[in-house]
């Protein structure tokens, strides 16, 4: 009698809890941050149709952190790529197991040099008067462990920072993430953003603030050994939008396992709409160094049509 | 408006070169010649006179307003277009509630096609301007707006974007503008 008066207290708070944090979720309105983590976040990743949450190295903090755990000793990641040829992208983390679980740091920015400060002269025509540099930035720490022997548990934190020149913006947020491994199939599960009223803060220069809502996102994505040659992905994305999905296919030779050839799909948001594309890539590991590239296509630029993207990581 | 002229040109001495003109003036020519008829000359006869009767159909004649009045001869530019000043979004950075226009200026009248894109290369608006008309118009500052409203209302999140203007199948001017929030 006690415990089923406990138990349905406690039923009623977790529902309360639960519905309020959905409330607070689908009534967040105006523009979402654009997320640097969209692009990807490794070629390796991206070479799988951005299927996140299998990077094994240090890079992964970007994605599930629960795959830190993964990390027998020490790892370094970095990523870059600039698309037409004005937005680089970069990004480097480090990790190293400690008797308390795995530790990481990591820093990813995308920075555009000279933008144009414009003014009007006295005929209505435009001129520059300055230039500045646009930089938007992630600093990120995160910690994983086991739970169990195949139950991996992460958690990340991130600062989250934006200059355009005499406009600075910031804010943070934090994700939790969990893995499951079994012989043939590996799930994920992660959520970026978890705080579901997060925004970036833009100071303006004169005063005046604006915001940005950070998005939360719940990311989930499986990973089925078919052979030891070919894997199969998939995964599904849960954003306020919608759901998007991706998906992959990774061969490996039996004879030389240090190389994977992959090619995956992957959806992402324009604007409102959802569009989707081919990833292509290649890893090649040796000497403990893998290097990993992938392509993807540009559609309707008249003067690029393709991002390629390169990644190092290093695990000791 | 269009009008129709008649120009006949004679030639003398052993020349049949025509008038170089563009293929939109022209409805059709026909040459002369002695003794021989419509449509043959004979070449190897560098005495011939001959005769070139030419029907031409003016677009663009002395029309102020298309902005090739100053040309001496009343012809179409068919010279390759190109932007005579650089591409500039004012003000900028700016926020998309408050909107910016993007200026720039041709060497002539020319379809122009403007794409914008996103940091990570996706094309978030395209659109077409024919030539004299707006967007098009050469010798002018053509000036475009950029809101919400040509995004189909969707607001854009603040970062850098990036604007192609191409004419005749080639890249004539490109640029970048930054959205902060309202």
């Amino acid at each position: 009698m006690i415990s089923r008066i406990v138990m349905g207290d406690f039923s009623r708070k977790f529902l309360g809890i639960t519905a309020l944090w959905v409330v607070m979720v689908s009534v967040i309105l105006g523009a979402d941050y654009d997320m640097l983590t969209d692009l990807g976040s490794s070629a390796e990743t991206i070479s799988r149709g951005n299927v996140e949450g299998f990077n094994f190295t240090a890079s992964g903090m970007f994605e599930n952190p629960a795959s830190l755990a993964k990390i027998e000793n020490a790892s370094v990641g970095l990523f870059m790529t600039t698309l037409m040829d004005e937005a680089a992208y970069n990004n480097l983390a480090l990790a190293t197991r400690t008797p308390f679980g795995v530790i990481g740091f990591g820093y990813a920015e995308t920075s555009v040099v000279d933008n144009p400060i414009t003014a009007q002269d006295g005929n209505g025509e435009y001129f520059v008067t300055d230039t500045f540099d646009y930089r938007q930035g992630i600093l990120r720490a995160a910690y994983a462990d086991y739970l169990l022997p195949n139950i991996c548990f992460g958690v990340s934190f991130s600062q989250y920072f934006n200059n355009f020149g005499n406009i600075k913006a910031a804010g943070a947020n934090f994700d939790i993430g969990i893995t499951f491994d079994r012989p043939d199939v590996s799930l994920s599960g992660f959520i970026r953003n978890f705080s579901p009223n997060s925004a970036i803060a833009f100071d303006n220069g004169n005063g005046t603030k604006s915001y940005e809502v950070i998005p939360t996102e719940f990311v989930m994505s499986g990973k089925w050994m078919m052979s030891t040659s070919f894997t199969v992905f998939g995964e599904l994305t849960s954003r306020n939008h919608g759901n998007l999905y991706a998906g992959a296919l990774q061969f490996s030779p039996n004879e030389f396992q240090d190389l994977q050839i992959n090619g995956g799909y992957r959806q992402f948001y324009v604007l409102d709409k959802i569009k989707g594309g081919i990833t292509l890539g290649v890893s090649l590991t040796l000497l403990g160094v893998k290097a990993s590239y992938a392509y993807e296509k540009i559609e309707d630029h008249p003067q690029y049509d393709s991002k390629n993207y390169f990644s190092v990581s290093i695990n000791l | 408006m269009s009008r129709l002229s008649v120009v006949m040109i004679l030639c003398s001495g052993g020349a049949y070169a025509a008038p170089q003109v563009d293929k939109y003036s022209f409805l059709s020519y026909t040459v002369l010649k002695p003794n021989v008829g419509v449509g043959s000359l004979d070449k190897t006869n560098s005495s011939d006179s001959f005769y070139v009767l030419l029907a031409v159909k003016w677009s663009y004649l002395l029309d102020d307003q298309l902005g090739i009045s100053s040309r001496p001869n009343g012809l179409a530019d068919t010279s390759p277009v190109s932007l005579e000043t650089r591409p500039l979004v004012y003000p900028n950075p700016f926020s998309l509630s408050d909107g910016a226009v993007l200026g720039y200026r041709l060497s002539r009248n020319a379809d122009v096609e403007i794409r914008i894109f996103d940091i990570r290369a996706n094309q978030i608006f395209k659109q077409r301007y024919d030539a004299g008309a707006y967007g098009g118009i050469g010798n002018t500052y053509n000036k475009l707006s950029i809101n919400r409203s040509i995004f189909g209302g969707y607001d854009l999140p603040a970062g850098i974007y990036f604007f192609v203007i191409s004419s005749e199948g080639r890249v004539i001017g490109k640029g970048k503008f930054a959205v902060v929030p309202k």
